[in-house]
């Protein structure tokens, strides 16, 4: 159970398939426009149910509660060794600069 | 009043009148013409305003840098007696870390100016971390619409965090799919908050770079006579 007032995420879906608009690749045609936002759950619930929330705006946003204690798990990749070897020419020809 | 996609859209013109408080209809010429200097000119701000707003705002005047080494290594390759002096304008100095902050700077005065309480600006970069930051200074609610997601439910990286950054301002921000759609539920944010459209196209997003050219031009004629800025 998840308690009211924590930040939350929740999930919705803003356009189903068919009322999307008329001028999309078929692949985007074929799957639904969804929407995802944080704010503060205004009663107690459990993942998976319809919730409201309170966000930073003052909004209240209904959806589908899909995560709590809310946390940012992006990263900035993998190494990408070109880089590195364009880093060594830069430097193996900047060595003789006074 | 029906928020289908298709009655939002056909409200386009009369949501986007009310949240920025300006009617393009008046600056079309026949065909596809359309005034933009004459457009510019109605928005009451001379480029002396615009400077004076930004750097009330902690925005612009941002150090020009000259990278002597980096003009050492170009001199390698180039014929003798040829090879510029390179020069960097560090616009990561303004407040929220980009050169955006020159726009948001005065879509914010704007809407504080017309007394709206709040903000919208549908971007996934730096112009909503730029917006948010300067929302939180003026006291102006925020919130952000992002174009964000793949259908997997996967974020790209560096929108996520820019949304990171957006949300530390205090911003809302409302991460979509990918699609055009995105412009739909800007507008039924616009209507249903009644915020200003702090978009990065209106005039007074647009006034806003201009300070940047000028900067660079009247810093580098202090230094060089010839000039090549990119």
């Amino acid at each position: 159970m998840v308690k009211k007032n924590t930040l939350v995420q929740i999930y919705k879906v803003v356009l189903d398939r068919k009322n999307r608009s008329e001028n999309l690749p078929i692949d985007t045609k074929g799957v639904p426009f969804e929407m995802r936002v944080k704010g503060r759950l205004q009663e107690a619930s459990n993942l998976g149910d319809t919730v409201q929330i309170i966000t930073a705006s003052n909004r209240i946003e209904s959806g589908i509660l899909i995560a709590d204690q809310v946390f940012y798990t992006h990263s900035f990749g993998h190494y990408v060794e070109v880089l590195e070897d364009i880093k060594q020419i830069i430097l193996s020809e900047t060595e003789d600069l006074k | 009043m029906s928020n289908s996609y298709q009655s939002v859209m056909a409200r386009k013109a009369e949501i986007m009148k009310e949240a920025l408080k300006l009617d393009y209809d008046l600056y079309e010429d026949e065909g596809i013409g359309f005034n933009y200097e004459k457009m510019m000119e109605d928005s009451g701000f001379t480029l002396e305003d615009v400077k004076k707003i930004q750097l009330a705002n902690n925005v612009g005047k941002t150090p020009l840098i000259e990278l002597p080494r980096l003009s050492m290594y170009a001199r390698k390759f180039s014929k003798d007696g040829y090879g510029a002096r390179i020069f960097l304008k560090d616009e990561a100095a303004n407040i929220s870390g980009s050169f955006k902050a020159r726009r948001a700077a005065m879509s914010i005065y704007q809407a504080k100016k017309l007394g709206f309480k709040g903000v919208v600006a549908a971007t996934s970069g730096n112009y909503g971390a730029a917006v948010a930051a300067l929302a939180a200074r003026a006291g102006l609610k925020c919130i952000i619409v992002q174009e964000c997601y793949d259908s997997n439910g996967i974020g790209q990286p560096e929108i996520i965090e820019k949304a990171r950054a957006c949300e530390a301002y205090g911003a809302e921000v409302i991460q979509l799919s990918v699609g055009p759609e995105l412009f739909y539920e800007f507008l039924k944010i616009l209507e249903e908050t009644k915020y200003f459209n702090a978009s990065l196209y209106s005039p007074y997003g647009v006034m806003g770079i201009e300070t940047l050219g000028y900067e660079i031009a009247t810093e580098m004629m202090e230094k060089e006579k010839n000039i090549q800025i990119c």
